[in-house]
């Protein structure tokens, strides 16, 4: 039950509401029927953080901009734009934001497999914190609540790669994987589509077993949905046309 | 809190609790337009507003959050262009594009999509199809496969000039019709473009109370105990009601025509429950927050029963039994001792004698899933005693008599206390032929005095609605060389979950209607050999009931995959081998002298069958005899993991049930020459009011606008069926041709003694009724105003009126050829469907908008059977899909190219010569798809929906 409505008006203010345990930012894809125990909300609208930014190398992502905003700002790019799609609808893409998404949505989601192959670094204050979003997602019960995260750093010469297999294009995926490559050669392979959140597939080297890593990281990827049998075939035959399409 | 907004460009101070949604102040403040599809995070769309011009869920939005935005509903967008005395701007033309294209159905979805189509063009002046359907996605919609509302905001960008008509071919000749067969817009649509009040939920009452249900979180289990003083006493609730409250009434909550051909095995409430979602209480509060809160309150003690999920278990001895209960009633074979809600035995010719005729016997086992009806608007009912102290029932109803009827000795009322109001409905397909929770809302009206309202959540109606019946098919048929079907055989093991709503008559249906296409060829046309068997098992799964389609698809994913698998393995061309042993004009309906939905048969000749034209230009569309058996087509350069295939079905439906279902309808001329028409059938946004006026507006000579309809108020209507079987084109508008001769027999009384002379008599035959006047044979004329005032205000004063009724001893059979156009991923299973193209033979199209639209929406929900749509349980027989999410329906943005064909043919059993569309469209998608899969790959798949893992397994040959 929402007892309590604040729009702070800056960042030391969003701040000062979220230190109390029952105060939670709301935006970004919450679900409002979703909040069972008595809580207040705290709108991060006003605090100016949903812009797009290139600086040199990176993209500065502020954590209040809307999947549409990505979409938009993404729109030559088929594999983000695709993920996003899959996501969210038109509708759903004006209301839920980038954080909301990191904070909010699981292994079956599109967009957070693909981010987490990209691994952009999230900001958050108090503190000044900037971690990779792996390590976030990784320790995600562990950070205490109250942060407010600001921005998403991402870096902008690496190549994406994105597929995924659902019942129909824009179903969620049963399995999606996602690949990013540095100029280095530097690869990284990501898997969502089922679990509690996506699983890092490896960060090496496009020369790696890549075949071998799929399949070791889908070996408990059995639920409902698929079996990990499934997974692994499909998985392998993704990740084998990435590499080729890579090279 | 107060918070100030701008809605439609106008500010107001509104008074909203911190966690009130934006729809929830919208909709108490009159903005009906911005409706609500039970979402819990925004998945349907229905609630679509714009904030800052932008499209989003009000659901999922609080109030508080729009505070200095601009939000715009669609109140703001148009309105009609006359109030009396006060002109306004009129309607927009992205409305009248949506109006003229026919993209409203139901309406449930109208106003976000207009809404959604706004914001789109309001930035981009000439969009591309691509933007249009994203523009969109967020708006679910159940009905009209998404064609007509992409094209009418095409129109309406000035990006294309839209021909709205499908492609008719017609063999009739010499009859020419003002209104039949004319695109005349729906006579609904003006208000449902604007997103007037018009559905049950649009509607409130003072001192109005919530109703909810506690479901049973338990498969099977006895209530030992439930203590609901907790919840009776938290302020706001205003009565809580449980098994021991209730007088203990058995019946079905299936809405049939009397007596329900199926078991009576239900009450309002019981002591034990039998599914998870069963019902165990009912909370009636001032909100509905207070309601779900005091079912928090409500402890319950269960004793937990053995279960039953698996339906080849079921009657097995030792199997737990669901139905002990004395009051149980059975209907022909039901047998609740073995959990068999009803059985069906049919032989037909000597199939044992056919098999050993057969140069190949052809066995395979299929499997089809339980599925949902999902329309958008969830099921919604209001209850209230009237100033009569009748009990008035307005619920969002497919069968409104048959509610009043089997509601009746539920509430302990007689039939003439109880009035059922049917509003307009967001989409039924099935779901809404049931009695679901009208006995809920009038329960706690009698309990409390007060108006009670109830509306599912999405979840709700996941758990605790009805949904289409799981089967397990056995097939069997022997074949000659030459491809001759000597017999044809089909076993069916059907799950009705815990109670046997349609058990019976779905299954029947089945058997009915896949079975009956091929009779086999040469001596076998005359005498065909052909057996169903089914068993219909109660088992602890949510309870199945109608889904469009009704048994029939689930028939023909069997029949369709039988039939390509033979076909594959006597080389035979797939479609030929079909037309060679399909059921051909003049021939015996081979069911008909074996099986009427648990009634006496009656033998039936199907005289029009127009299946072999259907199947030309459907070939022709989908390009078939250039791309089936061509290797080149089948592979994709640089994509050696791609393969392309192409696959049909040939189906028949049924057209309303011979010598049970009945229409009714009343008309009568207005002072103004205009006519009310009155009948009791049930527009489940299928646009059966429209084209029933059509029929009217016909016979009596006047543009449709001149019919205002009203239908389905069991106090003010003719009794009707209600909508379902596929009936109510043919029935209804049997009566309604029937009522408006009557009136018209009597304008040309009248109108002959008005243009008659002292030296000119002319009689009522020369007359004819066009362009609203009466026509004598030299061309003089009364207008029908004339004729009106005269009869209500001048001379020999009468009330010119026409009333008729409808009842059919004929089920005309449509026909159809079902194509899939498709590409595969060889490696992974993941599929993708290019095209659907379906060639209909339905007799007269009397409008051809509505009818296509049927044809899409109908194709995109059997694209969902074929592809993505399934609802599974785990061992506890709890849900997997609870939502919008999980349970995928096809958005606006993922859909394949449609194409509708009518091949256009008179009906000799009609008086407009028509046959029925609603349903067929659901028969062919599944297997024709599974078809195209054969061919592009040669996994042949037995069990829909075609999953990514079920086609990787069958191409690997992995069980
Ligand atoms: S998205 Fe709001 S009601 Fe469905
Ligand atoms: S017209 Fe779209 S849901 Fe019915």
């Amino acid at each position: 039950m929402i007892k309590a409505y604040y729009r702070p008006k800056s960042i030391d203010e969003a701040l000062k509401l979220l230190e109390y345990k029952t105060n939670i930012p709301i935006g970004g894809g919450t679900s409002l029927s979703q909040i069972k125990r008595d809580v207040s909300v705290v709108d991060l609208q006003n605090l100016s953080l949903n812009s797009i930014q290139e600086e040199n190398e990176i993209i500065r992502i502020g954590s209040t901009t809307t999947l549409e905003s990505m979409l938009i700002y993404f729109d030559q790019s088929k594999d983000i734009k695709e993920a996003i799609k899959i996501e969210a609808s038109r509708n759903q893409r004006e209301q839920i934001t980038i954080a909301g998404l990191v904070c909010a949505s699981g292994g079956r989601s599109a967009l957070l497999t693909l981010l987490l192959a990209i691994n952009p670094i999230m900001k958050w204050q108090p503190g000044n914190v900037e971690i990779p979003l792996g390590e976030y997602l990784a320790q995600k019960n562990y950070w205490k609540k109250g942060i407010l995260i600001t921005d998403f750093v991402f870096e902008k010469t690496v190549k994406i790669r994105f597929e995924s297999i659902g019942r129909s294009p824009y179903d969620i995926p049963i399995l999606c994987i996602a690949a990013v490559k540095w100029s280095s050669n530097r690869l990284r392979i990501t898997a969502g589509g089922f679990g509690d959140l996506p699983t890092l597939v490896m960060d090496g080297n496009i020369n790696d077993n890549l075949e071998l890593a799929i399949e070791n990281s889908l070996l408990a990827a059995s639920d409902e949905w698929a079996s990990a049998e499934y997974r692994i075939a499909a998985g392998k035959k993704i990740v084998s046309r990435i590499k080729n399409e890579f090279e | 809190m107060i918070i100030n907004l701008e809605i439609n460009h106008i500010k107001s101070s509104y008074e909203v609790a911190p966690g009130d949604s934006l729809l929830k102040v919208l909709r108490s403040n009159g903005f009906f337009g911005t409706k609500f599809g039970g979402c819990k995070s925004g998945e349907c769309g229905a609630c679509t507003v714009l904030m800052d011009g932008k499209p989003v869920n009000s659901c999922s939005i609080l109030a508080a959050m729009a505070e200095g935005h601009s939000i715009e509903t669609i109140e703001g967008i148009g309105e009609h262009p006359e109030q009396g005395w006060k002109k306004t701007r009129g309607i927009s033309n992205l409305q009248k594009e949506f109006i003229n294209s026919g993209a409203i159905q139901c309406g449930y979805c109208t106003p976000a999509m207009i809404l959604a189509a706004k914001s789109l063009l309001d930035k981009e002046k000439r969009p591309s199809e691509e933007q249009i359907r994203d523009s969109i996605s967020g708006v679910l919609c159940r009905c009209t496969g998404y064609l007509k509302p992409v094209q009418a905001i095409e129109a309406a960008s000035g990006v294309k000039d839209i021909c709205y008509k499908p492609a008719i071919f017609s063999s009739i000749e010499g009859k020419s019709f003002e209104r039949i067969g004319k695109e005349d817009p729906k006579v609904d649509a003006f208000k449902l473009v604007q997103g007037k009040a018009a559905f049950t939920d649009d509607f409130e009452m003072r001192e109005m109370l919530y109703a909810k249900v506690l479901h049973s979180p338990i498969a099977h289990g006895l209530i030992k105990n439930i203590d609901v003083e907790a919840a009776k006493n938290l302020p706001g609730v205003r009565a809580v009601l449980t098994y021991k409250d209730l007088p203990r009434v058995a019946y079905s909550s299936a809405g049939q025509s009397d007596p329900i051909p199926g078991p009576l095995d239900m009450f309002s409430l019981d002591q034990k429950v039998r599914f998870v979602g069963d019902r165990v209480a009912f909370v009636a509060a001032d909100t509905e927050e207070i309601a779900e809160q005091a079912l928090k309150l409500i402890k319950v003690e269960y004793e937990e029963l053995p279960t039953l999920f698996d339906s080849e278990k079921a009657m097995q001895p030792g199997a737990p039994i669901l139905h002990d209960e004395p009051e149980y009633m059975n209907f022909g074979d039901s047998d609740p001792k073995k959990n068999l809600a009803a059985a069906i035995r049919i032989d037909i010719g000597d199939v044992d004698k056919g098999f050993q005729e057969a140069d190949e016997i052809f066995e395979n086992v299929f499997e089809v899933p339980k599925v949902q009806q999902c329309h958008i608007e969830p099921h919604v009912a209001l209850s209230y005693w009237d100033e009569n102290d009748r009990m008035v029932i307005r619920t969002s109803t497919q069968v409104p008599f048959h509610a009043r009827r089997i509601l009746a000795p539920v509430l302990g009322l007689p039939v003439k206390r109880i009035r059922v109001i049917k509003p307009r409905i967001g989409g039924g397909f099935g779901g809404k032929q049931e009695v679901l929770i009208e006995d809920v809302v009038a329960h706690l009206t009698i309990a409390t005095g007060k108006p009670v309202r109830y509306e599912y959540t999405r979840e709700e109606e996941f758990i605790a609605a009805r949904s289409r019946h799981p089967m397990k098919i056995w097939m069997k048929t022997g074949v000659k060389k030459d491809g001759t079907i000597t017999a044809n055989e089909m076993k069916a093991l059907t799950d009705t979950g815990a109670y046997g709503c349609h058990a019976l008559t779905v299954t029947g249906n089945t058997g009915h209607k896949a079975m009956a296409l091929y009779v086999g060829d040469g001596k076998y046309r005359k005498s065909p050999n052909i057996r169903f068997y089914a068993d219909i098992v109660y088992t602890n799964h949510p309870p199945a009931g109608a889904y469009r389609g009704y048994g029939v698809p689930q028939g023909y994913w069997a029949v369709e995959r039988q039939m390509e698998i033979i076909a594959k393995k006597l080389n035979l061309d797939p479609i030929e081998f079909r037309l060679k042993n399909a059921l051909r004009p003049g021939e015996l309906h081979p069911f008909s002298t074996a099986w009427s939905e648990g009634r006496e048969p009656r033998p039936e000749t199907v005289h029009l069958i127009e299946l072999e034209k259907c199947v030309e230009h459907g070939r022709k569309a989908i390009n078939w005899d250039q791309k089936f058996g061509n290797p080149t087509w089948h592979t994709i350069p640089g994509k050696p993991h791609l393969r392309k295939g192409i696959g049909v079905a040939l189906v028949m439906q049924g057209t309303a049930i011979p010598y049970l279902d009945m229409g009714g309808a009343s008309i009568k001329l207005n002072d103004d020459g205009s006519f009310n028409l009155l009948i009791g059938a049930t527009d489940l946004g299928t646009g059966s009011d429209t084209v029933l006026g059509q029929m009217a507006a016909e016979i009596l000579g006047v543009p449709l606008e001149d019919i205002i309809v009203y239908s389905s108020d069991t106090d003010f209507t003719p009794f009707d069926k209600g909508a379902y079987a596929s009936s109510t084109t043919y029935i209804s508008g049997g009566a309604v041709t029937k009522a408006a001769k009557m009136a018209a027999d009597r304008i040309k009384i009248r109108a002959a003694e008005m243009l008659s002379t002292e030296k000119f008599a002319v009689t009522p035959e020369e007359i004819t009724l066009k362009h609203s006047k009466a026509y004598a044979k030299d061309g003089r004329s009364v207008t029908l105003q004339e004729v009106a005032l005269s009869t209500l205000h001048h001379r020999d004063q009468e009330q010119i009126m026409g009333i008729g009724s409808f009842m059919s001893p004929a089920s005309p059979p449509p026909f159809a050829a079902q194509f899939a156009e498709i590409t595969l991923d060889i490696e992974t299973g993941k599929l993708i469907v290019d095209k659907l193209v379906m060639a209909v033979d339905a007799g007269v199209v009397v409008n051809p908008l509505t009818a296509s639209g049927q044809i899409e929406g109908g194709m995109i929900q059997a694209l969902g059977y074929a592809v993505c749509e399934e609802m599974k349980y785990n061992n506890k027989g709890e849900a997997r899909e609870k939502d919008l999410k999980d349970y995928h329906i096809f958005r606006s943005d993922e859909v394949p190219q449609l194409e509708t064909i009518f091949v256009e043919a008179f009906e000799p059993s009609h008086p407009f010569g028509i046959k029925a569309v609603a349903e067929i469209p659901m028969d062919g998608v599944a297997p024709a798809v599974a078809n195209a899969i054969a061919d592009a790959c040669g996994a042949q798949l037995y069990q829909n929906p075609a999953t990514p893992e079920r086609i990787w397994r069958a191409l690997n040959n992995i069980e």
